[in-house]
């Protein structure tokens, strides 16, 4: 499986690669005698698209064995991270920073242990309660940094 | 003479009360980030990028240097009580420092591993700062052609950085380089890459990336492993190290210590190499190499001292040269350009104070550790414990905070989280994420060098091959590119007749 990935991101490297010589060409390969902006952008597309065509015949070829993938239930708990994170961009404008924070770590919390037990709620939620507003202190008052807020001000 | 007084003021000026709770901050959070595993010095200093810059100047630097190598000393803690190495770097510890332990000396192995670490920390630093001089003075005699073929070297440690395959360290080595590229060019004008999108008009800014490559994916792939182990006891007042223990290991800590130095230099081995290497030749110089493995005193004291010395060595080509030759090292560079420095001899003509100060502030940093690991050594082992359930909500909570502090945009979490997707596909697929983070960092110095020395030659490429310092460069350059190719050919069977 992971070799069947490895092959189609070679793939893509090289269409990724094609499209960067075009667009270094497209801003100007040379000015006269000059090198232009796109003169640095066509060699390192083209050196991708090169070097991407070997990666992947060594694949097709078995030179390259790669180790198993990752478990499914891995892979679960990173789209919940990730769409915790995604989760934070979007409801900061409304939530502020913090607040918005303070749910992410619920989400990656309870992503990471699917459960209710009370022990471990007893120490999730003061954390993901206190731990933003240690961190509000810290970068807004001590960095001077102007973190969003909400309509109410935190 | 004159270093030794440069550096006491130096020491002076670090003592200041800024620059003092930078450090300890620093080395607090580094011991911590070294206890855990998973998360390395690297993925620590990533972390702690964009709220280490909020400190501004030497307090910044003070306090990413205080997290490098608090996490050299704190990785050996987990290493000694659970046999489970915080950092790679510490692996060599538990051979010997983990039966020392479940023989009921776990203190006397703490002891050493803080005096080993503290000691191999002095070599180390007295090796930055006799050898940095020389060498600085050495470079300030490149002109532009000179940079170029350096920063071409630079790159070519791509084949050595990174992985098994060094078809795939270039191939990342140029994504790291197109990265680099997004954003208005600084000679002819025109925007780059930008894909419409205006937040990306200045380019990409190297700490998210860095967060994102180095921290998320670190999360990512050790969200597998929640630790649950059994803590070897120990008593406090048996953590200070002893007289008769340093004597017997004093020659293992010596050659820990000087192998540390030059090992740490060359661009590209790291901390871990010198870790084995002292280790291998301490059991190799031993009058009873048996006791090895199974709880030798000098089995701790070599590799302790030679992983400190390494991670203060390891800066003398960054500082002097402007070339990182370790992941950890790549991303304080990126610090150091965010702080609007550049690494190079010029440092020390231009911002010698700073770098003095810099040098002063790593004297304290190691110092504090001696105190600061005896002392949390108790907390330091308990890290383990906690679940990461609970453990990296806070660090991903630091490191929102963190990233948006940078550009005071919550674009910033976006890309930090492509990076660290982006960083988890790279690794699950074996590119080496360190050339990536070369390429961005140094790709957009030698674009701007390349182009200008071609716009003064009017496109004559002979120029870089005129000055002999300059050929010399790219001739060592295709040496290391090369060198993967021509060490196959040789360990190649001959054919049979």
């Amino acid at each position: 499986m992971t070799n069947r990935v490895d092959q189609l991101f070679a793939v893509f490297l090289i269409f990724f690669g094609c499209y960067v010589v075009w667009a270094g060409t497209d801003y100007g390969y040379m000015r006269g005698t000059t090198p232009g902006p796109g003169f640095f952008p066509a060699i390192v597309g083209g050196v991708i698209v090169v070097l991407s065509v070997v990666n992947l015949v060594r694949s097709l070829a078995g030179s390259e064995r790669l180790a198993d993938s990752m478990k499914l239930i891995d892979l679960a708990k990173i789209a919940g991270i990730s769409l915790g994170l995604l989760g934070v961009v979007l409801l900061t404008p409304y939530l502020g920073l913090m607040v918005a924070v303070a749910l992410l770590m619920l989400v990656v919390g309870f992503t990471i242990n699917p459960t209710l037990d009370k022990k471990f709620l007893l120490r999730l939620l003061p954390t993901c309660a206190l731990f933003p507003v240690f961190l509000k202190f810290g970068f807004g008052h001590l960095l001077g940094i102007p973190v969003p807020v909400n309509l109410f001000g935190f | 003479m004159e270093i030794f007084f440069l550096l006491f003021e130096g020491i002076a000026q670090a003592a200041q009360p800024a620059t003092l709770s930078a450090t300890l901050f620093g080395v607090v959070i580094g011991l911590f980030i070294g206890a855990l595993p998973g998360l390395g010095p690297t993925a620590g200093v990533a972390i702690m990028l964009p709220v280490a810059i909020g400190f501004g100047g030497v307090p910044a630097l003070a306090c990413l240097a205080g997290v490098y190598y608090g996490a050299m000393f704190g990785g050996a803690v987990t290493s000694i009580l659970l046999g489970i190495p915080g950092d790679a770097p510490s692996v060599m510890t538990v051979l010997d420092g983990h039966p020392m332990a479940r023989n009921g000396e776990a203190g006397r192995a703490l002891g050493m591993s803080v005096f080993a670490s503290f000691f191999g920390g002095m070599i180390g630093l007295l090796g930055l700062v006799v050898l940095s001089i020389p060498i600085a003075k050495a470079a300030l005699a490149f002109g532009p052609t000179e940079m170029t073929a350096l920063m071409c070297l630079a790159l070519s440690l791509a084949s050595v950085l990174g992985g098994a395959n060094p078809f795939k360290s270039f191939v990342a080595l140029g994504i790291g380089f197109w990265l680099g590229m997004i954003g208005i060019d600084p000679i002819a004008g025109p925007i780059r890459f930008n894909f419409g999108f205006i937040e990306l008009f200045e380019g990409l800014d190297f700490a998210i990336i860095a967060v994102g490559l180095f921290g998320l994916t670190a999360i990512y792939t050790s969200l597998g492993s929640d630790v649950k182990n059994e803590m070897v006891s120990f008593k406090f007042s048996n953590l200070f190290p002893r007289l008769k223990d340093a004597l017997q290991s004093r020659w293992a800590l010596l050659q820990g210590a000087v192998i540390g130095v030059f090992v740490g230099v060359l661009p590209g081995v790291g901390a871990t190499t010198a870790t084995m290497i002292s280790y291998a030749l301490a059991k190799r110089s031993s009058k009873t190499p048996e006791r090895f493995g199974s709880g030798a005193i000098e089995g701790i004291a070599a590799p302790e001292s030679a992983n400190n010395s390494a991670s203060y060595s390891s800066m003398i080509p960054l500082f002097t040269l402007g070339i990182p030759g370790s992941a950890t090292t790549a991303v304080m560079m990126g610090g150091l350009l965010m702080l609007g420095l550049q690494p190079g001899p010029l440092l020390f003509t231009n911002n010698g104070d700073f770098i003095w100060t810099v040098f002063g502030s790593f004297w304290i940093g190691n110092l504090m550790l001696v105190f600061l690991t005896l002392l949390l050594t108790p907390l330091l082992a308990s890290v383990l414990f906690i679940s990461t359930a609970l453990l990296y909500p806070a660090v991903l909570a630091t490191v929102v905070f963190g990233v948006f502090a940078i550009e005071y945009s919550m674009s910033a979490v976006i890309i930090t989280l492509l990076a660290g997707t982006f960083g988890l596909i790279l690794l699950k697929l074996e590119y080496p994420p360190v050339p990536l983070i070369l390429g961005l960092i140094i790709g957009p110095m030698l674009e701007r060098n390349i182009r200008r020395t071609l716009i003064q030659s009017e496109g004559d490429l002979f120029v870089f091959l005129e000055r002999p310092i300059a050929l010399s460069l790219f001739v060592l350059t295709a040496l290391v590119i090369l060198s993967p190719l021509i060490g196959r050919f040789i360990r190649r069977p001959a054919a049979p007749a």
